[in-house]
């Protein structure tokens, strides 16, 4: 019986699920195996497809029961069982009792062991779906139930199995008391680390998803612990690398949950692991990446023992301590960086996170080990390492980690020791400084003012005359180097981060010298600094203070505001100017850039404001070279202030000040600036005021780039694919056609439309139709008037690529659906009136001229009609239509499949057209295109029995054609002749 | 082949577009340039080359006098011996007689002292006789026409 129409009967009541098992009783009750599997599996197939809630709670029990007495029969039968049982615990109605009798069973009708991998998934299914529907009830028979589940997980092999086990398994530790089986569970789920899986090439499971699942099973329980740690241990000390890594990776997961007592048990032992890992030449940096982050989980851990453990605990940490210095005391003999930088970032995780006491106990205890090393050592790379040692010690031990952490006595102790470790800093910075500039001794110097910036920023440790000296020091540097000592400046400029850093800090603790140092320090050496680059340097740093606060960081505001103003201003030279617009330009890239929404509005409030004066300075300064691109630059810069910039009336007035009065270099400065910058959603948003301005503004003197800018903004504000519907920006646009067709002169009228459909047709644009069936109008209409010669000859701006910027992309080139849309919109009809309509043949010239030419294809057989009927040289009133005509059928003939098209439709009427084009009453061009298109007949691989009827005639034509008064024409003539001599 | 490594010489460029080649009101006089345009892209018989590349024939062997109608070409065969002169000869005759006005009495020559039988092919070249008696053998006009083929045209 076909399942699914069976269902569709049981879902719609029209018989029940125990009719289906009365009916198949013959079946269930025979002696033969595969008649009791196959009814027991279409019993299972139907529940299985059955909707969760169908099924009553006295139908879910009945066939529970009968299914779990399945389970006892051959195996052929159970199986089906198991998947029927499946079904029936997502069962909405499914009672407790039904939930306990299917678990009973599974646990103990059933040696999962020797199921089948799909059999196997399917139990553990039940036990997920048991877990999420019946968990309050499961964990009323906790032990019963962990039991059943340990028991029927053991020795899962397969991965896909093992990922539904593994994500049930911490699930299950946590929801359940398992202290009485917790070295079972462990047993059963630690045997599989390290995870060794290699990935079939078609398997779905991968080694990372079931390390990923199995170290959150490891790491589940404080119990697994003391089980787990040994095991890492031993692990820890094995040849295999991945065997380390993973444990290195199970440490750093399991630390935090683990008991600290635990790790503080096996405290030597993990000291020794990691001191192998982190602080040996020969080791993998992946390898010493991932110790260090165990490392600092494991000290972590440790630090925090306080409240879980006694005096015991006390006494094991400080001996861990004690030890771990002990381990890294000799590193600072290393030559090594990986091993000096590894120190470094082991003593911050420990000192970090230590408690007062044992915080103090490291750093006295290595501090002076580090200032001996700092006064001994001779290289610049060790005298780097100890020096990141000695920043990472102190940033660690000054952190806020705990308020109480940074002890009266350690501060007192490191305020005692500051004047030894500024002046070791400065000797270093001083002797480095002196040196000539390398990679080594630069970042030698640029530690130690980092060093010292993070002491003297400290409040209550460094004096103000130690805090004063330093900002000399600092300001010294940032404008290039201590006098006498003019430095060539690396690339980079790393002191900024420095200072920033030290000014941030110091705004923190004490406002007061922070405004200090940025008013009486940096503002002069960003205004009044002979060098460009260290005005530019300081501009930044400064942009980058922006978000200050307000008492600290309004000078900075004050000065982006003059330098502003200082850039309208004429009256400077060229130089001094282009460095202001430089520097005008870095402050509005870095403010717009920065988080502080303040300075942002800052800068848009100022450009807008003063955007008239901007724009008249720039015109100015356009006259000399280099000021055009600053200017160019700094438009750019406005531009993105503007499009970051919300609606506001400062906004409009620029936008509108700019419709109205920009030059057509604005226009083309802001064409470029906007269309790259302004999101469409702003586009949209100043497209009412400003595309009527423009179009005003186009209708008045004709401004081309206030009409591409036009046509760019309808682009942008419309999106491709939307729906149907005219958007306003599409009304405007509607609206500035008709009253720019109405009122303006011809050509003018001519090119807003054609500008419009070409954007509109690039937009997808609905209007696009409506636009193209009024250019119809007008051409009809118009006949042979000025504004449908004009139309006409524009008409071939719309399949063009554009090098104008229309779309996002920098050449906007009309796609082969647009294409398609606008020849049948356009030159379709338009070659329907071409036989009486002159303006309309133009258009359909003019259109088919420039479309694609796969696309042209399909309508040769309605062009060439109405191109045969006006090709007629002894007539004058088409002589304008000839050159034309042949550009086109030139055109079409350049294309093999076009040429093929065509030749067999008309070669008869075109050759005695062709060679009448050839008589010197034609003009040169005609003659020309005329005597190319007869060659390119000859030699565009026509079957020569077509030709050949005509060549007698063709090269008689052609001979007179060679005594032509002019030599390009008897060119064209005896080539075309010659190809025609050879033709059969 | 009787000449298997000839020497190979450089092109001629186009010939620039002056504004009074464009301008209707002015006539152009047939000049040597034209007449050496039409002929040096008649390919070789033998090699993959035209007869400009191999030297054949020059701007200086041509002489244009477009008012008495008269125009003469002297050719120089790559070797003294070579056999395919007399087709070279024909080549360059065909074509000018195909791309020239019927007013021009064209004379073809071997450049004097650059081949050994050149008083009598110079003879053949001359006899119009036989030139057209040779355009009348269907297989001497194919290979004449090949010669004439547009495919390694400029």
């Amino acid at each position: 019986m076909d399942i699914e129409l069976l269902v569709a009967d049981i879902i719609k009541k029209q018989c029940s699920v125990l009719q289906l098992i009365e009916s198949l009783q013959p079946d269930l009750t025979s002696t033969k195996i595969e008649q009791r599997a196959g009814a027991i599996g279409e019993v299972a197939n139907v529940l299985q497809k059955l909707p969760p809630a169908h099924l009553n709670e006295q139908e879910v029990t009945t066939l529970v029961q009968f299914l779990c007495v399945k389970l006892a029969d051959h195996f052929s039968v159970s199986s089906h069982a198991i998947f029927g049982l499946k079904a029936l615990c997502s069962c909405v109605n499914l009672s407790n009792a039904a939930a306990e009798a299917v678990f009973r069973s599974v646990t103990t009708e059933l040696q999962v062991q020797t199921l089948n991998q799909m059999e196997r998934m399917a139990v553990y299914q039940i036990f997920q779906l048991l877990l999420q529907n019946k968990l309050h009830f499961l964990k009323s028979i906790n032990h019963d139930f962990v039991f059943g589940f340990v028991r029927t997980i053991d020795a899962e092999k397969d991965p896909r199995n093992l990922l539904i086990v593994f994500e049930l398994f911490p699930l299950v530790v946590a929801e359940f008391d398992i202290t009485r089986f917790s070295e079972d569970m462990f047993e059963v789920i630690a045997c599989y680390f390290p995870v060794d899986f290699k990935p079939s090439a078609s398997g779905s499971v991968t080694r990372d998803q079931l390390v990923e699942l199995h170290s959150r099973c490891l790491s589940s329980t404080p119990i697994f612990g003391e089980f787990m740690v040994p095991l890492l241990l031993e692990k820890l000390a094995s040849d295999l690398r991945s065997a380390r890594l993973e444990s290195f990776n199970l440490l750093r997961r399991a630390a935090p949950v683990y008991p600290a007592a635990v790790l503080l048990g096996y405290g030597q032992q993990l000291l020794a692991a990691f001191r192998r890992a982190m602080f040996r030449s020969a080791v993998s940096d992946e390898e010493r990446r991932v110790a260090l982050t165990a490392f600092a989980e494991v000290v972590a851990r440790i630090a925090r023992s306080d409240s879980d453990a006694g005096d015991d605990a006390e006494s094991g940490r400080e001996e861990f301590f004690r030890l771990l210095l002990k381990e890294c005391r000799p590193n600072l003999r290393e030559l090594d960086p990986n091993v000096m930088e590894a120190t470094g970032r082991a003593l911050e995780s420990a000192v970090g996170v230590a408690d007062a006491t044992t915080r103090r106990q490291l750093v006295t205890g290595i501090l002076p080990d580090i200032l001996a090393g700092l006064a001994d050592r001779k290289d610049s790379a060790s005298k780097c390492g100890l020096l990141d040692i000695l920043r990472r010690l102190l940033t660690a031990s000054l952190s806020s980690y705990s308020p109480t952490s940074v002890s009266v006595e350690l501060k007192a102790y490191l305020s005692g020791e500051l004047e030894s470790i500024c002046a070791a800093l400065y000797g270093l910075a001083t002797a480095a400084a002196a040196e000539s500039a390398t990679p080594d001794s630069e970042r030698l110097r640029l530690a130690c003012l980092a060093t010292m910036g993070r002491l003297c920023s400290e409040p209550g440790l460094a004096s103000d005359e130690q805090r004063a000296g330093f900002a000399e020091h600092l300001l010294a540097e940032l404008g290039g180097g201590r006098s006498g000592q003019q430095r060539q400046r690396l690339p980079g400029q790393p002191i900024r981060p420095i200072v920033c850093d030290y000014a941030r800090r110091l705004a923190a603790t004490n406002a007061d010298e922070a405004a200090s140092l940025i008013n009486k320090g940096m503002l002069p050496l960003a205004t009044e600094h002979s060098d460009f680059g260290v005005r530019a340097d300081c501009l930044l740093l400064l942009g980058e203070l922006c978000d200050l606060p307000e008492s600290i960081s309004e000078p900075l505001l004050g000065l982006l505001m003059r330098l502003c103003l200082e850039a309208g201003s004429t009256a400077e030279a060229a130089p001094t100017i282009k460095s202001r617009l430089d520097a005008l330009c870095l402050a509005t890239e870095t403010s717009m850039a920065s988080t502080n929404s303040r300075a942002r509005e800052f800068v848009v409030g100022i450009w807008t404001s003063q955007f008239q004066q901007f724009l008249a300075a720039f015109r100015h300064y356009e006259a000399g070279g280099d000021l055009a691109n600053a200017a160019f630059g700094c438009v750019q810069a406005f531009a993105r202030a503007l499009t970051a910039g919300d609606e506001s009336t400062s906004v409009k007035s620029a936008v509108d000040w700019t419709a109205q009065q920009a030059t057509e270099a604005d226009f083309r400065r802001l064409h470029c600036a906007l269309l790259f910058n302004l999101t469409p959603e702003t586009a949209r948003r100043h497209s009412v005021a400003l595309l009527p301005s423009l179009a005003s503004r186009y209708a008045s003197d004709g401004s081309e780039f206030a009409l591409q800018l036009y046509a760019s903004l309808i682009n942008k504000c419309l999106d491709y694919g939307r729906d149907p519907s005219m958007s306003p920006v599409e009304q405007i646009v509607l609206s500035d056609v008709n009253t720019l067709v109405a009122n303006s002169n011809s050509e003018r009228s001519a090119a807003f439309l054609a500008w419009c459909l070409k954007a509109l047709l690039l937009s997808g644009s609905p209007l696009f139709v409506k636009l193209a069936g009024k250019t119809l109008d007008i051409l009809r209409q118009s006949g042979e008037d000025q504004l449908a010669v004009q139309l006409a000859a524009r008409l071939e701006l719309l399949l063009k690529p554009c090098e104008i910027v229309l779309c996002t992309a920098a050449k906007a080139t009309v796609g082969p659906l647009a294409g398609q849309k606008c020849l049948c919109l356009l030159l379709q009809p338009l070659l329907d009136d071409a036989r009486q309509n002159k303006a309309c043949l133009l258009a359909a010239i003019s259109l088919a001229q420039t479309a694609p030419p796969e696309l042209i294809v399909d309508y040769i057989d309605s062009l060439i009609p109405a191109l045969m009927l006006h090709l007629r040289p002894s007539n004058s009133a088409n002589a304008g239509l000839r050159a034309p005509i042949l550009r086109l059928l030139e055109t079409l003939a350049s294309r093999q499949d076009a040429l093929n098209a065509m030749a067999p439709r008309c070669l008869g009427d075109l050759l005695p057209r062709l060679l009448a084009c050839l008589d010197p009453g034609a003009d040169l061009d005609s003659r020309r295109t005329s005597a190319r298109l007869l060659r390119r007949l000859a030699t565009g691989g026509l079957p020569a029995a077509e030709l050949l009827p005509h060549k007698p005639d063709v090269v008689s034509r052609l001979g007179a054609a060679l005594n032509d008064p002019k030599r390009l024409a008897r060119s064209d003539a005896a080539q075309a002749r010659n190809a025609w001599f050879l033709i059969g | 082949m009787d000449n298997a490594n000839p020497v190979v010489y450089a092109r001629t460029t186009e010939r620039p577009i002056t504004p009074g080649m464009l301008n209707e009101d002015l006539a152009d006089q047939f000049d040597a340039r034209e007449v050496f345009d039409l002929i040096r892209v008649i390919n070789d018989p033998e090699h993959p080359l035209t007869l400009e590349e191999l030297g054949v024939v020059s701007e200086a062997a041509v002489q244009v006098d477009d008012p008495a109608n008269q125009i003469s070409i002297e050719f120089t065969p790559t070797i003294p011996h070579c056999s395919q002169a007399t087709l070279i000869g024909l080549s360059i005759r065909v074509k000018l007689i195909r791309s020239l006005p019927s007013r021009f009495k064209v004379g073809v020559r071997i450049a004097p002292g650059t081949h050994n039988s050149e008083e009598a092919i110079n003879k053949q070249l001359a006899d119009k006789e036989r030139v057209a008696a040779a355009l009348e053998n269907t297989h001497l006009l194919a290979v004449v026409n090949q010669c004439l083929g547009e495919m390694r045209e400029h």
